[in-house]
């Protein structure tokens, strides 16, 4: 049983840090009444377990039926995804509530002509149907889908959220989970919750005690060792085979370039290497993940990260 | 109207190099086969839809077809096999189905493959499918319970004996060197080649050997290859521009387009070659991808923006690499594109990582994450297996062993 699921935000009280969304959206669902809905934030900050609980207080027991959860990344084009939601917007919603519930996540992965697509799909089903799109990044929804929706932006969890909810865990499996344990949780993750949960996980399964160093440890043992090996590599000024090791990593490990980046940025400080230089790649790390952000290649853009560290 | 359609075989004897004899007798024989479908794979432009519905015809059985345009969910395959399959030959009346680019169903599509194996093996009907690839991990479930049967690029001359007789039937003078030409350049794809000539000929009704040069240079890489030269070879700026301008590559690198390839076919295709190419070129490779990078800066915001201005600074940063060499490499260096081009990728991963994909969509399924978030968490999942349970949701005793043995602790 994963720990993700079983702790998984039940009601809209389960559900942390985000109080002022929550309560608007419970208003919204207690009249039956809710508009299309864009959540946008960070990784693990409960926006699909938001969706879910308006599920639940909408349908009741049989909730799963009046809910289509529908993953863009997943979901190859967007004709598939139409079809999908023809098929369940066919069929009537139940519970007295006039609409059922779409939820498509990661919907900043969609092309703008999907986006587009996905405009004229919700005009069809206006009557019926309710979206709710998902992103981490509003700015990649084009404009006509944020002009039909409400929005909302999710925020990273505070300390003192993380430390209630990892508390509420550890009681109900009979853990220990120390203060330096959560310092390192939430240094480690950024405020991902399901991270959170899952490295906790992983450490549960080692220990019944959790301290800081069972964070670091199970943290260091997960990741890949080779994106260290890349960066030595580039820096004896073996570019060529740097860049294939890193191609092989990211296919090997599904790692964004965004990842890599994260992870290469961690790593420079534990490398064996001047501080001056440390200094300068710290910096094109900066510089690249910018470009990454705005350009359109990510592994163009790490390769001439690599070609930067061979200088 | 197409000359695809208005060319396109209406007899078995018509459909070249493959193995129609046998797509015949598993039609014919379909009680006495031992598999229940029959899955024709190969090549786009071979004739493995084509095929069918000729048989069909010949045969006099009723011609029933699912194809990709459809909506391939469980329900709506059972919808419209079952009920055929289950009528039984009620009325005397045989059928041929056809069940097309079962590899193109996605994994949101994932029941509609399993519905798929369910409806053949009960099927009293013959099935046939098609697909490009069956080298996937989502098409392995039918396994065992099919025939295999490869279709083949076609010959060059099959290809260019189909062309003579469309440019006789539509009075179009013709070299033969010329249909050769553009039996090539289709790498065996006959659909393919029928267009080419169609766009070449229609209007003219004369095929000019010019315009099958174009057409070849569509395709080779020859035109990349002078202007990779340029770059690497000459600091002559304002000549590399105008060659980048006349550069006009349709996607040979990417076969999967994905928005910005088709918005920028040509420089995408030039930057793959530069990409490959600088480090054996080049000494200090760091100033070259440099303006690599601040290209694909701008080509983001082309994206975003539609600002298309951008696109001068794309083709002149490329232009620039040419002065940030510090000395003339002279060896004589043979130019590849990239081997990260979309469908290489894309091979990588289904073989590599055939079980880590697998584990990764049972856990995304259950937990509301894309598969690729779940993949990324796998490392821990690895050391969660230790100790908790994971065959509740879904995974077999060996995908467990496997996802333990990931990380070691």
């Amino acid at each position: 049983m994963l720990w993700t699921e079983k702790y998984r935000p039940k009601t809209f009280e389960d559900v942390r840090g985000q109080d002022k969304i929550v309560e608007r959206i419970k208003a919204m669902v207690k009249n039956k009444n809710i508009p299309n809905l864009l959540f946008s934030g960070p990784a693990g900050v409960g926006k699909t377990s938001l969706a879910l609980v308006i599920a639940k207080e909408l349908y009741g027991v049989n909730w799963k039926d009046s809910i289509l959860d529908l993953n863009a990344s997943d979901d190859r084009g967007i004709d598939v995804i139409r079809n999908t939601i023809k098929d369940f917007a066919r069929t009537k919603p139940i519970n007295n509530v006039p609409f059922k519930l779409i939820y498509l996540d990661e919907s900043d992965s969609l092309t703008k002509e999907a986006q587009h697509a996905l405009r004229r799909t919700m005009e069809n089903f206006t009557n019926n149907v309710r979206f709710i799109f998902s992103c981490n990044y509003s700015s990649k929804i084009i404009d006509p889908l944020h002009s039909r929706c409400s929005v909302f932006h999710f925020k990273p969890l505070q300390r003192k959220d993380i430390e209630e909810y990892v508390n509420f865990i550890a009681k109900n499996e009979g853990i220990k989970v120390n203060d330096g344990a959560i310092d390192a949780l939430y240094a480690s993750t950024e405020g991902d919750v399901r991270r959170i949960v899952n490295i906790l996980q992983s450490c549960t399964a080692l220990s019944k005690t959790i301290t800081e160093e069972t964070i670091y440890g199970v943290v260091s043992a997960v990741r890949p060792k080779e994106v260290r090996f890349v960066i030595e590599e580039s820096i004896r000024g073996n570019f060529v085979s740097a860049r294939e090791k890193l191609l092989e990593v990211m296919l090997q490990h599904g790692l964004s370039g965004l990842d890599v980046i994260k992870q290469i940025q961690k790593e420079i400080v534990d490398m064996n290497i001047s501080e001056k230089k440390k200094m300068d790649m710290i910096d094109a790390c900066g510089e690249i993940e910018f470009r990454m952000v705005e350009g359109s290649d990510e592994f163009l853009q790490l390769q001439t990260l690599l070609a930067k560290f061979t200088k | 109207m197409l000359w695809t359609e208005k060319y396109k075989p209406s007899k078995t004897e018509e459909i070249k190099g493959q193995e129609v004899g046998r797509v015949r007798r598993f039609v014919m024989d379909y009680s006495r086969e031992k598999h229940r479908a029959l899955l024709i794979y190969g090549p786009s432009g071979t004739g493995k839809t084509l095929i069918a519905e000729i048989l069909a015809k010949e045969l006099g059985y009723e011609f029933k077809e699912i194809n990709s345009s459809d909506s391939r969910s469980k329900t709506q395959i059972e919808e419209v096999l079952g009920n055929i399959l289950k009528q039984g030959s009620l009325f005397g009346n045989k059928k041929l189905i056809l069940i097309d680019d079962i590899d193109s169903f996605s994994s949101g599509d994932r029941g509609g493959l399993k519905a798929v194996l369910d409806i053949i093996s009960e099927s009293k009907f013959p099935v046939i499918m098609t697909a490009n690839e069956i080298d996937m991990e989502k098409m392995e479930i039918f396994k065992r319970k099919v025939e295999y049967l490869e279709f083949k690029s076609l010959s060059t001359e099959d290809i260019s004996e189909y062309l003579k007789k469309i440019c006789d039937a539509e009075k179009i003078k013709y070299e033969d060197s010329s249909l050769k030409s553009i039996a090539r350049i289709s790498g065996g794809d006959l659909r393919a080649a029928i267009l080419d000539l169609q766009s070449l000929t229609e209007y003219t009704k004369e095929l000019k050997k010019d315009d099958v040069e174009n057409l070849d240079i569509r395709y080779s890489s020859e035109v990349i290859n002078n202007i990779l030269i340029k770059i690497f070879k000459t600091k002559e700026l304002k000549l590399i521009q105008e060659d980048i301008d006349r550069l006009n590559i349709p996607l040979i690198d990417v076969t999967k387009p994905s928005i910005s390839a088709v918005v920028f076919g040509n420089e995408k295709c030039l930057s793959y070659f530069l990409e490959e190419n600088i480090p054996r070129e080049y000494e200090n490779i760091y100033e070259a991808f440099n303006l690599m990078s601040r290209a694909d800066v701008f080509r983001g915001r082309i994206i975003r923006n539609q600002h298309w201005r951008y696109l001068v600074y794309v083709r002149d940063l490329y232009s620039c690499i040419s002065l940030v060499k510090e000395k003339r490499n002279l060896a004589n260096i043979k130019y590849y594109p990239t081997k990260r081009s979309p469908k290489n990728n894309f091979k990588l991963w289904g073989l590599v990582n055939r079980k880590r994909w697998g584990v990764a969509d049972k856990i995304a399924n259950h937990s509301h994450i894309s598969s690729w978030r779940a993949l990324a968490e796998i490392p821990y999942y690895s050391i969660i297996s230790k100790k908790f349970d994971f065959t509740d949701i879904g995974l077999t005793e060996e995908e467990v062993e496997w996802l333990k043995k990931k990380i070691v602790i």
